[in-house]
């Protein structure tokens, strides 16, 4: 049986501990990735069948841009021209950002203590050049 | 001579110690001050604020420590390996003029011509010696490269937590490469390091501090580039 001296213990735990931060880290890049899509899924949905709801997955700015000139929020986003988005194509998470793309729109989030909540929805590109934001029918930025 | 007497841990590895917990300390506020800084941008946006916890653990404090390393990594390497085929006249930071180059076995104390004492890697001969004679180098360009890559990948995700928040759509690790967050941040570290160690071997043809390893002796003429020698 061969020995191995404290190095070897010390570089294969050091190895493993490694590998397993970076198994741990991909596994919770895909969970966020998952539940930023599910509550960008949830808010296009609720804009037309629960508008309360739906407010209540906006980020603060994002509220108060939506309830201005004391209309609440529930009432102005079904209002605001919010298209149909489509098929999900892409998510995107970064840190506390994220961004879900639909095949007619995009929304970009925001991650809070209580998750994910929509900071611009109904978001569209008018410029090619990609160092201007996009534009968007809600924006909370 | 008193060098060769062994006095206790602590005393003869003050330096080393004391640099290790000035690190430590400074890390610390580092994290402190980015976190203030991090949350002060996140009410500024109207977003949520982080725990310490989630800002020592995040990619933006991630590259802002790695961008600073590979820089220091990186000037050891240059200087290590330049001031082997480089001089400086009149520079304790230099051989003298005329040592340029490896050096003999004899010199460096490798193979038949290793003391008793040598490290055994430096008596050993073939691969083992070649290593070990240039592991000091290697040891540093892995820790550089190492820190280097580590500021590429979490560059590029805080960049583009920055990007997506304002409204703009993310970008892959090959445009991140070639972006200006990435050479910005490199470049201004690299220069900061490179100055400082250009300016450290030419005042040092000038300037002493009494009883540092690092400068020549007060009376050493300017012209004399190893004084001790």
């Amino acid at each position: 049986m061969v020995r191995r001296g404290p190095r070897a213990r010390v570089l294969t735990t050091s190895v493993l501990v490694i590998a397993l931060s970076t198994v741990l880290a991909g596994c919770g890049a895909d969970v966020e990735r998952q539940q930023a899509g599910v509550a960008a899924d949830t808010f296009s949905t609720d804009v037309t069948t629960d508008p309360e709801a739906a407010c209540a997955l906006l980020a603060p700015r994002a509220e108060q841009a939506v309830a201005e000139d004391g209309t609440s929020c529930a009432t102005a986003l079904p209002e605001e021209d919010l298209p149909a988005q489509g098929k999900r194509t892409s998510v995107a998470v970064a840190g506390h950002s994220a961004q879900v793309r639909y095949a007619k729109g995009t929304v970009f989030l925001s991650l809070f203590d209580d998750g994910w909540r929509v900071v611009a929805a109904g978001c569209s590109r008018t410029s090619t050049d990609p160092a201007v934001p996009y534009d968007c029918v809600v924006d909370g930025s | 001579m008193t060098g060769a007497q062994p006095r206790g841990f602590w005393r003869d590895s003050s330096l080393s110690l004391v640099f290790g917990g000035l690190l430590l300390a400074a890390l610390g506020g580092q994290a402190a001050w980015g976190l203030v800084g991090y949350n002060e941008a996140a009410r500024t946006a109207g977003l949520q604020e982080v725990s310490f916890l989630r800002y020592v653990t995040s990619s933006g404090f991630a590259v802002d420590v790695a961008e600073n390393w590979q820089s220091e990594f990186l000037q050891f390497v240059l200087y290590i390996g330049l001031t082997v085929w480089l001089v400086q006249r009149g520079s304790s930071e230099s051989k003298e003029p005329g040592d340029e180059g490896r050096e003999s076995d004899e010199e460096q104390m490798v193979g038949e011509y290793a003391r008793p004492d040598s490290p055994a890697w430096a008596r050993a001969g073939g691969w083992r010696t070649r290593l070990y004679s240039h592991s000091l180098v290697l040891v540093m360009a892995v820790v550089f490269l190492g820190s280097w890559s580590a500021q590429a990948v979490a560059g590029r995700v805080a960049d583009n937590e920055e990007r997506m928040r304002d409204l703009l759509d993310p970008v892959g690790l090959g445009a991140y490469l070639v972006s200006p967050d990435f050479w910005g941040r490199t470049l201004q570290n690299w220069q900061s390091e490179l100055l400082a160690i250009g300016t450290m071997a030419v005042f040092a043809i000038y300037l002493r501090e009494r009883g540092s390893p690092e400068s020549k002796e007060v009376g050493a003429p300017h012209a004399v580039t190893r004084s001790s020698d």
